[in-house]
């Protein structure tokens, strides 16, 4: 980029226009950090409308805590408890709060069930009818009426005569009772016991519009001061936070404070490094500028492109520092090597001049990385990637166009007034640097690279390219063992294994369960699983609904001989009424002849008419409709509960139209570990650019020279996870990409500025320094991607540069 | 909800198993400090009970139909073993409690067994059990508000009202009638559990009268 073709004041109005673009469209959406440790997951279905229903399902369940407030003493408990209720119950923070137990849901639900008889049913009673067997229920009738203790409302005998709404009753009571875990009503609330410990469960969902970001306001910090409170007033209170909302509000405001940490060390470090070499404020003042103008800009357009940014981004986004930092102390270091030249300057070329050739290079090298990761399909890799676009342009930009106004002129109008105060570059460094390498023969080069890669073979073996997303989280040991204790107290035993069920209807959806429901039965029956919770089993299709209304009424009325229904009851039937004393039949038969009362999801999923027992069910299982008007269709979940090992969800849905075994976390460690392939595969396209370039700018040797030491960088990082037995998992991917990116750079640097140019020497050591800083603060923190990412680029940028001298001409 | 509904079921068990007695002004006599001690003093050889068995008769009378519906069986109440309660007339059906399940055979002999296990509500259960079996009132305190009378020398009642109130909208109260006799053991009075009165919400009594009982008897459960 030549002056003659863009002057200073043109490329400052270019600057502006193009910094005022970024920021303007980031300033023109809402802003909102994104903490959520799945928000950003890949789909974890190949198909898109299962995937969004997933999604839906998750997001319902992702908002959901419990808090168990435990004491030695239950009075105490639920006092606590209480006072916790009181505190937030009208919180508008939370969609729906639970604690007092209703005591009318029970009279609604068994009223709702006499009323729905002849159509809701469970599997027991619909096999009756299915093979005529009026005995099995006479003889449950008559086990209800005269067995001991047996509570079944008797007061409608004569509407009831075999009691199908208790038998609807009791069915829905043993699917609640696999939901009830260890607790039971105590005194209005629910309540368990643990080691001596009485825990009362207080419950809420978190309202939509609630940020996960942790901030001093936030309703979940609230809450953890409100129970500190409650936990000093009441001595040996024990306090079990659950719930994907605390795991995010901790991550945030851990992740808040070590972006402080890892930003202010990176920043102290640098500049240090950069007081010491350049020992003028000005290039640190410039160059922190240009990297805080980065971020700002790449987090303004992330946002508008997003919506969102992720926290993770952010912390991934603190590298940015390091990369941006690179061009910045190139400008800077032939800057003061000229300013410190004796020689008289004026009529030579620009420091711009000097250096864009290999800042252009290494930019579109890097940008070309970063943008083959768009392609990833993964949101998260998306967002960093374009973060990191964006910072990356805007440090290009500060360099070439800034810097060149304000400084580069001031560089040859002024060197010479200014010649006596300008310290030489401490080069003694650098210097010392490259004695090691004059050491090394000049024809061995490849020879050594051949070695390398050998001693790297057994490591690359052992190379194992999978990313589990459990060996990724480590919550604190207090989140562990308050998880430990809901997941115990609660014994829900949902797995990991779950059902996704479409139709184009709801009706279809339910008709779908059924057929799977029926199958689940029979893995119950060989105990497979304990138990499953399913919509339909709480309202069955209306076409089963129909049939257990016509099985009822082919059961109890007399046939005649043309097998046609008549309005007579059975003999047996009046028999079994006479035996338990009914004289009137007109009330029953009245029941049976009123017409299938079906009851109609549709109308009732919503409906606060229906007993708030079954809307809750309802909540969990139901997804509803998923898609725009064209794609529009419906789903539901299907939990299969306490399955044994040898469950095999996909065996179980085979065959099964409509019906989609997931299992999540298998899903999403599957589609992480294709995405890493996909995006080592995207880069070495990248990178096969990057070569045809290089390759038309230098020929083919020279191109093979400067790709060699980043590649090698590569294989050495992958390598040394490979002898550490450590999974080469998607964030350690990550870091190759970067290693690839950044890398190159320094190669680049050395081949345009010569592998003894000790300016250069001294460039890319303060760049690899900086980037090394950067990306090595960020292995310790306390996120395992983080680390994990930070990790592998301290590797592979320490090994780049280390091999970056012998891309340079000898 | 669905623990109430298992724990009235599971509670009707305990109580009935073990109680006697129907009388309303029982609940005039909310249990003192005196009149606790007296109560336990007098619950006191329940303790040395390893087992009781003998007949029942169950009367369930619904108010609204007029109608009374009356079986009559055997049960067994142990110590170590649980309690099995068995119907005999007018259709067999058996119901049996351990500390482990409780299983429901039903008059066409399907069976159906709930696992005790995990389950708050079955723990409860067994506490109670022992609660009434060893006299334990403190135990029976924590679920029920207790109500004393002794009206005669020989005989004494205990009211229990639900401390739940979405429970006493399934069990209102319950009347247990004692009365004792002279043994022939070093224990002058053992208590006799003779009647056990159950109102439901509904206003319905279901009432359970001990008959032929045997006390101290170490039976295995499956030779009833």
């Amino acid at each position: 980029m030549d002056r003659k073709i863009l002057n200073a004041k043109t490329g400052v109005i270019l600057w502006v226009v193009i910094h005022a673009i970024l920021i303007a469209l980031g300033i023109s959406v809402p802003w909102k950090m994104d903490s959520d440790l799945y928000s950003v997951l890949p789909d974890s279905n190949e198909m898109k409308n299962v995937s969004a229903a997933e999604k839906v399902l998750s997001a319902r369940t992702m908002r959901n805590i419990t808090v168990l407030v435990g004491h030695e003493n239950f009075d105490i408990a639920r006092s606590a408890a209480v006072a916790l209720d009181s505190a937030f119950a009208q919180d508008s923070s939370f969609d729906e709060v639970r604690f007092y137990v209703d005591e009318k849901s029970f009279d609604e639900t068994h009223d709702f069930l006499y009323k729905n008889r002849y159509t809701v049913q469970g599997a027991n009673v619909r096999e009756a009818l299915t093979s005529q067997n009026l005995e099995t229920l006479k003889f449950n009738a008559l086990t209800k009426i005269y067995g001991v203790f047996s509570y079944a409302n008797l007061n409608r005998l004569e509407e009831d005569p075999f009691l199908m709404g208790e038998a609807a009753f009791e069915e829905f009571m043993q699917r609640s009772f696999s939901m009830s875990g260890r607790f039971s009503l105590r005194e209005g609330v629910l309540a368990a016991n643990d080691s001596n410990v009485s825990y009362v469960m207080w419950s809420a969902v978190l309202s939509e519009k609630i940020p996960s970001m942790a901030s001093d306001d936030h309703v979940l910090g609230r809450l953890d001061r409100m129970l500190d409170s409650l936990k000093k007033n009441y001595a040996g209170l024990v306090i079990a936070k659950s719930g994907v909302p605390f795991h995010s509000f901790e991550s945030s405001r851990e992740a808040k404070s070590e972006i402080a940490v890892i930003s202010g060390i990176s920043v102290v470090l640098i500049l240090l490094l950069l007081l010491y070499v350049f020992r003028s404020p000005l290039p640190i003042f410039a160059t922190l500028s240009t990297i805080a103008i980065a971020i700002i800009s790449a987090l303004s357009f992330t946002w508008f492109v997003f919506g969102n940014i992720h926290v993770f981004t952010f912390v991934f986004g603190t590298s940015v520092i390091g990369v941006s930092i690179d061009y910045a102390v190139h400008f800077w270091t032939h800057w003061k090597e000229r300013r410190a030249e004796s020689a008289d300057v004026s009529g030579s070329r620009s420091v711009r001049s000097l250096i864009f050739k290999s800042l252009l290079l290494g930019f579109m090298t890097t940008e070309f990385s970063y943008f083959a990761l768009t392609f990833a399909g993964f949101p998260l890799l998306c967002q960093m990637a374009v973060f990191s676009m964006v910072g990356l342009l805007s440090s290009f930009l500060s360099i070439t166009l800034l810097f060149d106004a304000f400084f580069d002129r001031n560089v040859i109008s002024k060197s010479r007034k200014f010649k006596k105060n300008v310290a030489a570059l401490p080069t003694q460094v650098p210097a010392a640097f490259l004695k090691l390498y004059s050491y090394f023969p000049k024809k061995a080069g490849w020879l050594v690279a051949i070695l390398f890669v050998a001693a790297l073979m057994p490591g690359l073996y052992w190379l194992n390219i999978h990313t589990d997303l459990r060996t990724l989280y480590s919550m604190s040991n207090e989140m562990k063992m308050a998880e430990a204790l809901n997941a115990k107290l609660s014994n829900l035993g949902i797995s990991e294994n779950y059902f996704i069920v479409e139709g184009e209807s709801e009706e279809d959806v339910l008709q779908s369960e059924e057929a799977l429901t029926e199958r689940l039965v029979d893995a119950e029956k060989k105990s497979l699983l304990k138990s499953h919770l399913a919509t339909s089993a709480f309202v069955p299709s209306a076409r089963t609904q129909a049939m257990t209304y016509e099985g009822f009424r082919r059961l109890f009325f007399a046939s005649d001989s043309l097998q046609n229904i008549t309005d007579f009851l059975a003999d047996s039937v009046n028999s079994h009424l006479r035996g338990i004393g009914v004289e009137h039949d007109s009330a029953f038969v009245a029941g049976l002849n009123t017409g299938a009362n079906i009851v109609d999801l549709k109308s009732i999923v919503d409906s606060p008419s229906i007993p708030s027992s079954f809307r809750s069910m309802l909540k969990m299982l139901w997804i509803g409709a998923v898609g725009d008007s064209s794609s529009r269709r419906f789903y539901s979940a299907v939990f299969p509960l306490h399955v044994s090992k040898k469950f095999d969800a996909v065996a179980l849905a085979k065959d099964l139209p409509n019906v989609y075994a997931v299992n999540k976390m298998h899903n999403i460690n599957d589609a992480l570990t294709k995405i890493s392939h996909v995006s080592l595969q995207l880069v070495a396209c990248a990178y096969a650019a990057v070569f045809l370039i290089l390759v038309l700018v230098y020929k083919f040797k020279t191109a093979v020279r400067i790709i060699r030491a980043p590649v090698l960088a590569c294989l050495f990082l992958a390598a040394i996870f490979g002898y550490a037995g450590v999974d080469f998992n998607f964030f350690a991917i990550v870091g190759v990409i970067l290693t690839l990116g950044i890398g190159i750079d320094y190669a680049l640097f050395f081949n345009e500025g010569g592998c003894n140019n000790l300016t250069t020497t001294l460039a890319v050591m303060l760049s690899a320094m900086t980037t090394i800083i950067s990306f090595g603060i960020l292995a310790f923190s306390s996120f395992t991607p983080v680390a994990t990412f930070g990790f592998a680029v301290l590797l592979g940028i320490f090994c780049c540069f280390l091999l970056s001298p012998l891309s340079g001409k000898r | 909800m669905l623990s109430l509904w298992i724990f009235r079921r599971l509670f009707l068990v305990t109580l009935v198993a073990l109680c006697g007695g129907a009388f309303a002004d029982v609940f005039d006599h909310p249990v003192t400090a005196a009149s606790k001690v007296e109560m336990s003093r007098l619950l006191a050889p329940m303790k040395k009970f390893r087992g009781v068995e003998g007949e029942f008769k169950q009367t369930k009378s619904i108010k609204k139909l007029n109608r009374d519906f009356v079986s009559t069986g055997t049960f067994n109440i142990s110590k170590k073993k649980g309690v099995v309660w068995k119907t005999q007339k007018p259709f067999p059906s058996e119901l049996t409690v351990t500390d482990t399940s409780v299983t429901e055979r039903s008059a066409n002999g399907s069976v159906r067994t709930i696992a005790t296990k995990d389950n708050p509500v079955f723990a409860e259960f067994s506490k109670v059990i022992k609660a009434i079996l060893f006299g334990d009132i403190s135990e029976l305190e924590k679920k029920f508000k207790v109500f004393y009378e002794a009206p005669g020398e020989f005989e004494m009642k205990i009211g229990l009202v639900p401390r739940e109130p979405a429970m006493r909208k399934v069990i209102a109260n319950i009347v247990m009638d004692f009365s004792f006799s002279l043994d022939t053991s070093s224990t002058p009075f053992v208590p006799s559990l003779n009647r056990v009165l159950i109102m439901d919400g509904d206003g319905n009594p279901v009432t359970y009268e001990f008959l032929k009982q045997t006390k101290d008897i170490e039976r295995p459960l499956n030779r009833l």
